[in-house]
This record gives structure tokens, sequence and C-alpha cells, in this order.
């Protein structure tokens, strides 16, 4: 039997042929991406016609009623804060851990978080109702003297996502700056304007080398904490209230986990789409890259499912009748078929497939699998939000389900049709994969004959 | 003149730029450019200063987190948040925290963008070295040579690995324009409409309103009391008439419906019954209409609220919660609000009246308390409505401190 060297390798091509396979769609057009990007205009028209008539005849659109005052918009816009956790739990944790694996996913993941989290924080605006009256929330010195109301949670989210979108957006700038600087020599027509505004005059140096690198530790650092307090804030949102569903001490932790998870399901899934898009890219996205991913997926999922049962477990065991009220609701009430999809989608499911490394080593059956996580995550937020409010209600004679309006779910499509469309551009003007990250992996493996078994290792770097 | 050694991997690199400073070349000469980081930095020593970047960045999050504190410091000195913590005043430590939180890193991130371009650009030179560029982007490293030893250096490098070694003549030095023009932005900004003077903050909610919004359904006492009626507002129409005459049709709907279903008899008979009903329902539909001037049978109604100390201490409450802001907090009209519309009244100008001034409302045959009480209710000119929102016995309550202003009380 022989040995099977199970540590990570970097694909086996040259650092030209890396090269090739980063800047292959730049300034291309395919039928495929052509669709992609068509669908998903027509979807934000649709969304931008539904919010116009939402804007003029307000928010009696929207299904929303008392006492389910929270529905499909902060329910997405809790999914979309949570996929855009992808970003920085992959640039950031994987760059400050030093894994070498890091180079193929993160660029893809700070993209997938430039648009999600405008998707996400366009949510909250929607929900107002009166969107052209944001302003009130800044702190602005008016005739009327308003003034934010620091003590609401939703003000500390507009500060805690606005730092992590400025964040996100100049972490990603800064690292792409090298890969437009190298490339900008090859490109043609506007792209070579484009590169050569955005790069800044990069040059390669040693010097230049060594700032980017600090500047890439330091955007880690500080992201990390910031990315832990937006989530926990969100998590805030509910558990600071008196709500039975809402009111729970670990919705910290469950949701920044629940984020992380669902982060990576969305960067398995926009891998699988750009492996269908540009077969290109399978020369430097490996198995092997799965494989490691799917390890840290695999963690999340484990840590995801225990808190989870850490969230209802002492509910259950209590007693409290309102809690009680809650959870029989939500496992045998109207979302009893949700709520058990959520259980096998989510936790029995993922973590029965991915303890195969076959499993975890194949493109199509992850791809599938991350789309059966997002939508499960996807209706954990229906779980969190909607039953807790239709149970703990005051009124006893307003006992009316809350369903998604046709203006709610125009809406909703339209934010994926521009996380979906503005990734799929974005592959087209800039490079997805990470050119001068994935050459530096190369560059660094040094294989060594150890009495006979072959041993890779990558030579330490700054 | 310039040679330019290209190499495929950093060890042939690492290795011809150790041949060059054993054989006495200046490190300053020597440059290395490449297309990913190496694992060593060939940096010559005058060039490896320590770097700045992560201190200043430390500096610049102290000062976020300084700028932070200082913002809700202002915001609790002129808004009050923690004396409004409902005697809880720790309840605004965390808040703090998350805002000098927030603050602090975002400072740090736009920080450290900033230093990135300033320290990446410190070393720069004015020429571009157009003609490594196109080595770097092909994937292979870059290694230049200038100075004295040029010609030697080729020599020296022909014995590395290298792909190929070219000499240059240097161009002539030309400046690139467009990164150099930074526009200055020079303008003004106007502040006018941003006056604030002598505006009295509302001290705390009057404790005699109602709670403004509440899930919780009226108790069968409180459905028993008709809300009050306000002078000033009158009904035409007759309500208690619309009502029975809407039952009227309901039940006559119902019977149709039960017939309908029976098969006796069919849709457009039912139609054809209800809709006369229907017409003459609508044509004598009450509607609620408020008499902008003041009326003449207001003129008798007397202030049925005594001017005690009570009274007049509920007025001043209320009179600062919703009269301050325009007719200023003596009522000389010079409020913040009141200023931005024009100021105090006077004979050529000014749109706020003076409420306090004797000789501008103090007469009582003029202006008797039902003509203030009037205004207050239906508004006047730029003045809003307050019906909506206060009781007749509040509003009898800002009538007399008025008065108490005058100097009439």
């Amino acid at each position: 039997m022989s040995h099977v060297n199970k540590n990570f390798r970097a694909a086996e091509v040259s650092i030209p042929e890396i090269y090739d396979a980063c800047f292959e769609p730049i300034g291309k057009s395919g039928w495929r991406s052509n669709i992609v990007i068509l669908l998903s205009l027509c979807a934000i028209l649709i969304g931008a016609l539904a919010f116009a008539g939402q804007m003029y005849y307000g928010l009696g659109q929207t299904g929303l009623h008392i006492p389910v005052y929270w529905g499909g918009y902060i329910i997405t816009f809790v999914f979309w804060i949570g996929v855009a956790h992808a970003g920085a739990l992959i640039s950031a944790l994987l760059r400050l851990t030093g894994a070498e694996w890091k180079s193929a996913v993160t660029r893809v993941a700070e993209v997938i978080t430039l648009f999600t989290l405008p998707a996400a924080g366009s949510f909250p605006l929607i929900h107002m109702g009166r969107t052209e009256l944001f302003y009130y929330m800044l702190p602005v010195p008016n005739n009327r003297l308003l003034w934010p109301n620091f003590k609401s949670m939703l003000m500390w989210d507009v500060f805690a996502v606005s730092t992590y979108l400025t964040g996100s957006v100049l972490f990603l700038y800064v690292t792409l700056v090298p890969d437009l600087g190298i490339a900008r020599p090859r490109m043609k027509g506007w792209y070579k304007t484009l590169y050569t505004l955005l790069s800044w005059g990069w040059r390669g140096t040693a010097e230049e080398w060594k700032r980017v690198m600090e500047a890439a530790a330091l955007y880690s650092v500080i992201i990390l904490p910031v990315v832990i307090s937006v989530h926990t804030i969100v998590s805030w949102d509910f558990a600071m209230q008196l709500v039975p569903g809402w009111h729970s001490e670990v919705f910290g932790p469950l949701f920044f986990v629940g984020a992380l998870y669902s982060g990576t399901a969305a960067v398995f899934t926009m891998l699988g789409l750009l492996l269908w898009t540009y077969p290109s890219f399978k020369k430097v996205i490996t198995p092997v890259h799965y494989d490691m991913l799917g390890r840290v997926w695999l963690v999340l999922g484990l840590s995801w499912a225990y808190l989870f049962f850490n969230d209802f477990m002492p509910k259950y065991y209590a007693h409290i009748p309102d809690k009680i009220e809650y959870l029989y609701y939500n496992g045998f009430g109207p979302y009893a078929a949700a709520t058990w999809f959520l259980v096998i989608g989510n936790f029995a499911l993922p973590l029965f497939c991915l303890a195969f490394q076959d499993f975890r080593r194949s493109f199509l059956p992850m791809f599938v699998l991350s789309i059966i996580v997002n939508i499960a995550m996807y209706i954990e937020r229906v779980f969190i939000v909607i039953p807790g409010l239709e149970v703990y209600n005051g009124l006893n004679f307003n006992t009316i389900p809350y369903t998604y309006s046709t203006t709610e779910i125009a809406v909703i499509v339209a934010t994926f049709g521009w996380v979906i469309g503005g990734l799929t551009l974005f592959c087209r003007i800039f490079p997805i994969l990470p050119y001068w990250e994935l050459a530096e992996t190369k560059a660094r493996q040094v294989e060594v004959d150890m009495a006979g078994v072959k041993v890779n290792y990558f030579q330490a770097g700054e | 003149m310039k040679v330019c050694a290209e190499y495929e991997d950093q060890i042939g690199a690492f290795t011809a730029h150790r041949v060059l400073l054993e054989k006495g070349v200046d490190p300053e000469d020597i440059e290395v450019r490449s297309p990913y980081p190496l694992s060593e930095h060939p940096i010559p020593p005058h060039r490896s200063k320590p770097m700045i970047l992560r201190n200043v960045v430390r500096v610049f999050w102290l000062l976020g987190v300084i700028g932070g504190f200082s913002f809700l410091t202002f915001t609790q000195w002129e808004w009050g948040l923690t004396a409004k913590t409902g005697g809880h005043p720790l309840v605004a430590i965390p808040i703090n925290a998350i805002i000098m939180y927030e603050t602090g890193m975002i400072t740090a991130l736009l920080v450290t963008t900033a230093m990135f371009f300033i320290e990446t650009r410190r070393y720069r030179q004015l020429v571009p070295p157009i003609e490594e560029d196109m080595i770097v982007a092909n994937g292979y490293i870059a290694l230049i040579v200038r100075g004295e030893f040029v010609e030697k250096a080729k020599e020296w490098l022909d014995g590395t690995n290298a792909r190929q070694i070219v000499s240059y003549v240097l161009p002539l030095a030309f400046v690139s324009l467009f990164l150099s023009g930074c526009g200055t932005f020079v303008g003004t900004t106007r502040w006018d409409n941003m006056r604030q003077t002598q505006v009295i903050k509302p001290g705390e909610q009057p404790a005699d309103s109602p709670a403004p919004f509440s899930l919780r359904m009226p108790t069968v006492a409180e459905q028993e009391v008709k809300p009050p009626q306000p002078l000033g507002w009158l009904y035409y129409g007759d309500q208690l008439a619309y009502e029975r005459a809407e039952a009227d049709i309901k039940r006559t709907s119902d019977d149709l419906e039960e017939q309908v279903k029976a098969g006796t008899i069919d849709r457009r008979t039912v139609n054809r019954t209800l809709r006369p009903m229907r017409d003459a329902l609508d044509s004598t539909k009450p509607e609620i209409v408020a008499k902008k001037n003041f009326p003449a049978e207001m003129r008798s109604v007397q202030n049925p609220v005594a001017a005690d100390e009570a009274s007049l201490a509920r007025g001043e409450k209320l009179y600062n919660y919703n009269c301050a802001q325009c007719h200023g907090a003596q009522g000389l009209g010079d409020g913040g609000v009141g200023q931005f519309w024009g100021g105090p009244k006077e004979a050529t100008s000014g749109v706020v009246p003076k409420l306090g001034d004797p000789n501008a409302y103090g007469d009582e045959n003029a202006y008797p308390d039902s003509y203030l009480y009037h205004n207050i209710v239906v508004g006047k000119n730029l003045m809003p409505a307050f019906g909506y929102q206060l009781t007749a016995k509040q509003t009898w309550d800002i009538v007399n401190y008025v008065r108490k202003l005058q100097g009439k009380v």
C-alpha cells in the first residue's frame, strides 16, 4: 500500500499557466455568463418596480401586520449579513493562521462580501417604509434637532455594518492592487486604463510586497473583531427583546457561527458556479482545496449544531410556558415541515456527507450540498424571526399567519440578482482568483525526498 | 544605462543578488521586482527603515476611540443619553463602548489604506520602468542593476541561472503627470440655516400625557369613556343615523345572500335592492371639518381651568415641549426654529408672534383666553394644529402659562 500524502499541495501548473487561468475570463463574454447577467438585470428591474410601488402605496404592500412587524426583509437582511461573513473568515482568519491553501478562495470570499453586504444593508432601509428619510440615522445637525438614538440596537447596526463594509472594500482593493499592477502591461483597451489607474503605480519591488503583506495582516487583525461585533449586534436586535423565541443568551455565538457556516456554503456555491462558467479555473482550483475548505466547513457545522441545540434544549427542559408554546409551534405547528427540513438539511445531511473525504473532494456533490445548506440557513432565520412574533401575540384576536407578499418576493429576488449578476460581472472585469497569492504558494512549495517518501513543505514567508 | 536579468524562480534571483553584493555593487543600485512576494526581502539597508505602518495605525486607532468618546460625550451633554436610561446610568457604558469600538476600528481601517499607499510610494522613482513591466507580467523575477558597475554586472550575471540578460539605455526622465495632480477643493459652505440659539430641549415627557402608542386593548371602563370633543371643531352630519343605516344594509345583504343560496332569487335582484341603499348612505356620510377662523360663539367661552400652581407647572412643561421651539422660552418669538422662519414679529418684519409681550396679546377683550385656545387647537398661518396631540385640559394649561408669561397671573 503506497503512502498517500494528505497534506496540501499546490496545483501542478507553472506560474505563467496560473496567470493564464486567472486572467482568462477578463474582457470575454460567454453565453453562460451573459444569461446570468441578463436574468439578474431582469430581477433587479422587477424588484425596483416593486420597491417603487411600495414607496408609493406604503408598507401595506408587504405581508407585515401587527404583531408580525418583522418579516421577509429582516430575514433576508440577516441571511445576507451571514453570507457576507465568508470574506472575513476565509481571508482574514486563514491569512493570519498561514494556511497555504487559502489562496484559491480568498478573493472569491471577499467579493461575495463586497456584493452581499450592500444587499444586506439595503433591507433595513427598505423595511423602514419611508426610505427617503434614512439620513435621520446619521448624526447631522438639523433644524428639527433630531439626533440618533444610541440606545437602539439598530443604531449600533448602522455603525457596525458600515465599518465592516468599509473594511471589506478596502481589504479587497489593497489585495487586488498587486494583481492589477502585474497584469497592466498585458491588458488592452480600456482595461489597460482602468488597471493603470487602480493599480496606483504598482511596481512589485520588495518594499512594496513587504507593505502589502503588512497591510493585509493589519486588515485581518482589525476585521476579525469587527466581523464578530457585526453579527453579534445583529443577534442583539433579537436577543435584547422580550419575545420568547428571540430572547436567548446564546444568540450572539449562534448567529456568528451560523454566519460563518452559511458564508462557507456560499463560497462553495460560488466556486461551483465559477468552475462551471470558466472551466480553465480547474487548473488552479483542485479537489485538495475543496477538501481543506470542506474540513473547515465540517467544523463550523458541528459548532453550529452544538449552539443550536444549546439554544432550545434549556428552553425545553425548563418548560417555561411561553417558551414551550413557541417550541411546539415550531416543531409541530404550521412551520413543522420547514423546521424538520432545517434540522436535516443543516445538521444531519451535511455532517454525514462531509465526514467522507471522497465527498469533500468532489465538485458537484459539494455544490448541491452548499445549496441545500443555504436554503436551510435561510429557513433558520425564518424560524428565528416569525414564529416568536406569531406566538407571543398580545392581541389574542389577531392570528393571521405571516406570508410573503409579491412585493417582498420581488425585492428579495432582486437582491439575489444583484449579488449573482454583480459577481459574474466582477469576474469579467477583475481577476476573481488572486494571481499573486496562487503564484506565491506555488513558488514557496518545496518537495523533498525523505527516505523514499515525497514530502512537500512551504518555505516560511514574511 | 541599466542591466535587467530575468529569473524563473526566486532561488536564482537570490543567488544573483548575493553575487552582486559580494562583488561590491552598491545595494542601492540593485532592484528586484517580482510578481509575488519573495520569501526573503532583498531590500537595501538605506531603504529598510522600520515600517511606521503599524505604529501609525495604533496611534490613529486610539485617536478614533477618543473621537468616538468625544462624540458620545457631546451627545450626552446635549441630548442627555445617560440621564435617560431609566435610573440605570450603567446602561450607557456598553453603548459608549460599542460606538467607541466601531469608530476606532473604522479609523484604523482607513488609516491602514492611506498609509499603505503613502509608504509604497515613498521610495518610488519618477521614471517609470516600462521595460521590466512585461517581465513581471509574464511571471518572472526581474533583477535590475544601475550605476558604475553596469558593464561588469552584465558579465557577473552571465554565470547565474538567468533566462536572459538585457541592457537598456536609460530613457529621458519624464514625470507621470496624471498621478501628480491632486485636485484641491476650494469652496465655502453656508451654514446659515443651522442657527441654533436658546432652544429649550425636552426635559421629560409630561406626566399627565398618555403613552403615545400601545398594543393593549382598552379596558371596559376605558371603552365607555367618550373621546373628548375639542372646542372649535364642528361635526356635520349625524353619526348615529349613519351607523344605523350601515347596520340595516348589512342585515338586508345577509338576508338576500341566504335567499340566493336557497335559489329563490338571483344575484341581479340582490344588487338592484342594495345599490340605492348604498347610494343613500354615501350621501349622508358625516365628516369632521375644522373651522379655521375664530368663531363668534367661542368668544363667550370661559377658561374652565383655574390658573393655580399645578396648572402653571403643567403648562410650563407643555409650553417648553410644544411651543418654545418657535415662540421662545419667554414668549419673545426668539426660538431656534422660529428664527429659521423669520424671527420675532415686529412692525415691519418677522413672523413669530411675541406671546409673552403683554401689549401684543394681553388685551382681554380683543384676545380672550378662548382665542389663544382656538388657535392652539386649529393652528394659524405657519403654526400647525395641536388639536390632535393635546387634550382640552392640557391646552388650557398652556393658555394659563402664556398669561403668566404676559404677567397677567
